[in-house]
């Protein structure tokens, strides 16, 4: 008993590997929010008057809901109010002037990075596999790589903050066409003081020749952060995206409000995975991130097609519905989702298909891990529009428990306005069956491999969506999540 | 249609608490449930009627009431008694040796009920009377407003002030379902509020079935909200079904509120198949170990119709068991909605629920709302829900047509195999054989209407 134990305090101890802080010199203004602190954020990026416009726009109506309390409550989430008033908005590592080349990033930097495995140095990571890394550090984009081999290729990949500046036209027109400025209340509060983000565009007709990328890391204390993703594919190009995250621990919760916008012309495809590993509090719910983030792709053109695939294993609370609009005809959505609970963790989280084209297809899979005393919600919509015709809905939500303390809950919303579409929903929830159990111990599997082994198996149909080194994350982290749940 | 006059759901509410003090003078004297009445409508008046920023409410405008103009309470019926009776008379009813009670706007009318005088069988008495009689007040008070909420839920709270017709139910351990019971509301449009309330306490070991079934005379514009609580002490068993078949301008609220104790069993139908603005909520709790409840619902509605089902099975201890499976067709540009919610607390392991939600649009305009949830707080348990819209299979169509069936005929074929799977599970062969009859006949209006089947 002794050993066990000592076992388990061991796995408790190593549950959240990314929690160190990195010492670094920090240029942060002064916690509070007004109309000052949005032209300060907008004067540090040197903005044109039209992106300060839209923020203040933003900031305006954000200070309206506030006072109407228009904080969304109906998610079953439980946490005390957010004062907004005690967030630092824009927190950046100092930089003496603009950086020409990665030489001059700050090596605490990059050794932060690499110590979280992502290499910024230009090299291949794994055998072949080039991956476009855009690394945001708190508030802003510290490196992005490989983008001279993108531009070769006509693909602007590049910080937000960059593309405000080198590429006022595409921005303009895209910024705010997906996730308007007024669309939620935390879409809302990201629009008046988003820092910095990540902006992508593939012209005409190319497929982008390696994954791009974006890494976020929170570090300072007392920030928030919140940035802004735009990825564009214009007709007939093709992209896959990956985001992953990480944060220090801390006792405090920290609030992370992100915004991700995708826009497919006819043709394009876009494939947007996350591995959100935010850190999730320790086991009696202190501390973690808070992540509100409202992710929307648009499939504007015929036969554009957007996937999104998340596991989410990370933060305190997490409140997110990566939607698809399918406008275009014979436009495709898919959602690949796990999510995982553990602790006191708490997730509500799903997805939503509004289908506005003819012959739009869609795919929902999720599949809900709840352990501990962690508290796990799908909530998704599908909604099918009167013109409509042949639309296609398959939705499948599947939960696992394990433990008594845990709670998992499915709310799904069908609104069917045409005869000539077929929508379906299923969802089960249940517990690894004793014989699974017994099966594999029966073979030499020790308690917790087994249930690490189930409970892949149960996410197989979302992982194998992920691009392969990310799969291999994936795996690993719903192990770690797990560790201390059994027993 | 009365489009003209619009009278705003707030002015509604308004008249129905100005009303209630001469409502009140109408009861006996010696009344017992008075004070239970004003505290009613103070909570009615308090919350008000729902409205759409309710989550439970949120695609079911109740903006239809203010067509159809205001609700009286007291208002009595302007139809000869004879012509009522003739009426009742000539319905159909279900085969079989039943007894019989029969409401008019929430009266019971004892010249057409037919009862029994057998001492095994259920013991009943109409709620008003019940009431009024303060020796039976009693075992009446222990119960009301146990199960329907009148803090929360602002239409028990209206029904419970103005509650009247109903009847209070006793099912003794003796009654071993001789003889079915049948309780026929018919409303007949004298434009009213009507609450009719229903009271049924199945005791340890009985066995009994029971129609309910709730129609209206002609074009009757009527607004019936009706509550009724069961009981269901230790291994009783229970088979309630409620039909409605009322015109398409009656407006009905329900709700059905069932409380069961250990091993019993509950197998309840809803089937409605008529009415321009219908709300049904069902809410059952399964409060002890091994309960069982068989939940089946199914609504047809065509051109201005908005059917509402909502159900709530509360899953409070282990070794529960529940069973759903809702069904609708629509057409025309009707509107449908669907909600089922089963809740699984820490404590009831080895629960084992399953709803299904299958729903048939037969036109472009019909829209149908659904929402299948499960809230699962215990680990050992088997959940599952599905939903699925959809329309006729067009191989299915084919297939009939190549063997020279007509396309309309087939479709019909088709919408009633889809429609037979919830009469099938009526337990009562009489009542299933009732309402297929109903259903065929629903259906065929909706041929005469449409076109579209």
């Amino acid at each position: 008993m002794a050993s066990d134990n000592a076992d388990l305090q061991r796995i408790a101890d190593q549950e959240y590997q990314y929690g160190f802080v990195t010492d670094i010199d920090s240029d942060q203004i002064p916690p509070g929010l007004n109309e000052e602190t949005v032209r300060h954020i907008s004067a540090k990026k040197n903005e044109p008057d039209w992106m300060l416009d839209f923020r203040l726009k933003a900031f305006r109506r954000f200070s309206e809901m506030l006072e109407e309390q228009a904080d969304p409550t109906w998610a079953m989430v439980d946490y005390p109010k957010i004062n907004y008033q005690d967030i630092i908005y824009y927190s950046a590592p100092k930089t003496e002037a603009v950086l020409e080349s990665l030489d001059e990033v700050d090596p605490e930097l990059l050794r932060t990075y690499d110590k979280l495995g992502i290499s910024l140095a230009e090299q291949k990571r794994l055998s072949g596999v080039k991956v476009a890394v855009d690394a945001v550090f708190d508030s802003v984009s510290v490196a992005t790589t490989f983008k001279s081999e993108l531009e070769s290729k006509g693909i602007i990949f590049c910080s937000f903050s960059e593309a405000v500046q080198e590429h006022p036209d595409l921005i303009k027109k895209y910024l705010g066409s997906v996730v308007p400025y007024s669309d939620n209340f935390f879409a809302c509060l990201n629009s008046a003081v988003f820092s910095d983000g990540s902006f992508a565009y593939i012209p005409k007709g190319v497929k982008c020749p390696m994954e791009l990328s974006t890494y976020f890391r929170i570090n300072s204390a007392g920030t928030g952060q919140f940035e802004r993703t735009l990825l564009v594919a214009d007709e007939g190009a093709s992209v896959s995206y990956l985001e992953g995250c990480t944060a220090p621990m801390r006792d405090e919760n920290q609030l992370h409000a992100a915004v991700v916008e995708l826009v497919a012309l006819d043709d394009a495809e876009i494939k947007y995975s996350t591995v959100q590993n935010w850190y999730p509090g320790d086991k009696n719910g202190v501390g973690g991130i808070y992540n509100f983030v409202t992710k929307r792709g648009a499939c504007r053109g015929r036969r554009s097609k957007i996937s999104w695939t998340q596991v989410e294993t990370g933060s305190a609370i997490t409140w997110k519905y990566p939607s698809c609009l399918l406008q275009g005809d014979e436009s495709i959505g898919e959602f690949y989702s796990v999510a995982m609970t553990n602790n006191r963790q708490q997730a509500d989280t799903g997805t939503k298909m509004i289908h506005i084209g003819k012959n739009t297809r869609s795919t929902i899979i999720s599949k809900g891990i709840s352990a501990g005393q962690g508290q796990q919600s799908y909530r998704g919509l599908v909604k099918v529009g009167r013109k409509a015709e042949g639309a296609r809905n398959y939705s499948q939500c599947d939960s696992l428990l394990l433990g008594d303390q845990c709670g998992a809950h499915t709310f799904p919303y069908l609104e069917i306005e045409n005869q000539a579409s077929t929508v379906e929903h299923e969802a089960t929830t249940s517990k690894i069956s004793e014989d699974q159990l017994f099966y594999c111990q029966q073979r030499g599997l020790s308690e917790e491999d087994s249930i690490s082994m189930i409970v892949n198996g149960f996410c197989k149909e979302v992982l194998r969506e992920l691009p392969m080194e990310f799969a291999v994350e994936a795996q690993n982290l719903l192990s770690v999540s797990l560790e201390g749940s059994v027993g | 249609m009365k489009t003209a006059h619009r009278t705003p759901v707030a002015d509604l509410t308004k008249g129905w608490v100005s009303e209630f003090q001469d409502f009140l003078e109408t009861r006996p004297t010696h009344d017992p449930s008075k004070e239970l009445r004003s505290l009613a409508l103070s909570h009615f008046q308090e919350q008000g009627m729902p409205h759409r920023k309710m989550e439970a409410w949120r695609n079911t405008p109740l903006t239809l009431l203010e067509e159809v103009g205001l609700f009286s309470t007291t208002s009595a019926s302007k139809r000869p008694k004879s012509e009522i009776s003739e009426w009742v008379e000539a319905l159909e009813k279900p085969e079989g040796d039943w007894q019989r009670l029969v409401f008019i706007d929430g009266q019971i009318d004892p010249g057409l009920s037919t009862l029994s005088d057998a001492e095994s069988e259920m013991e009943w008495m109409a709620f008003d009377a019940a009431l009024a009689e303060g020796s039976q007040y009693a075992p009446i008070q222990e119960r009301l407003g146990q199960l329907a909420d009148l803090k929360t839920d602002a239409l028990a709270a209206l029904n419970t002030a103005y509650m009247q017709g109903g009847v209070y139910l006793r099912i003794p351990a003796s009654c071993q379902n001789e003889r079915p019971l049948h309780l026929l509301f018919v409303s007949t449009g004298s434009g009213s509020l009507r609450c009719p309330r229903n009271l049924v306490v199945a005791e340890s070991g009985s066995q009994s079935s029971v129609l309910v079934e709730h129609t209206v005379m002609d074009e009757a514009h009527d607004l019936t909200n009706c509550v009724t609580e069961l009981f269901l002490a230790e291994n009783a068993q229970l088979q309630w079904t409620v039909l409605e078949h009322a015109s398409e301008s009656a407006i009905r609220f329900s709700d059905v509120h069932a409380y069961q104790a250990r091993d019993s069993r509950l197998s309840l139908q809803l089937l409605t198949l008529g009415g321009r603005l219908v709300r049904n909520n069902v809410h059952v709790a399964l409060a002890d170990t091994g309960a069982e409840v068989d939940l089946n619902g199914l609504f047809l509605a065509s051109t201005g119709q908005l059917v509402d089902h909502h159900t709530e099975i509360n899953h409070a201890m282990p070794q529960g068991r529940s069973q759903q499976l809702h069904k609708s067709v629509l057409t025309g540009n009707a509107r449908g909605v669907f909600r089922g919610m089963i809740n699984v607390s820490p404590h009831a392991q080895k629960t084992n629920s399953s709803l299904s939600n299958p729903n048939l649009l037969l036109s472009d305009q019909a829209r149908i709302e659904t929402q299948p949830q499960l809230e699962i707080y215990a680990d050992d348990v088997k959940c599952s829900h599905g939903s699925t819209v959809g329309q006729i299979d067009e191989e299915a169509i084919f297939y009939l047509q190549s063997r020279g069936i007509g396309r309309n005929h087939a479709k019909q074929i088709l919408t009633r195999g889809f429609i037979n799977e919830i009469c099938d599970r009526i337990p009562n062969k009489n009542v299933q054989k009732l309402a297929y009859g109903l259903t065929s006949e629903t259906l065929e209006s909706f041929v005469n209407k449409e076109e579209t089947i």
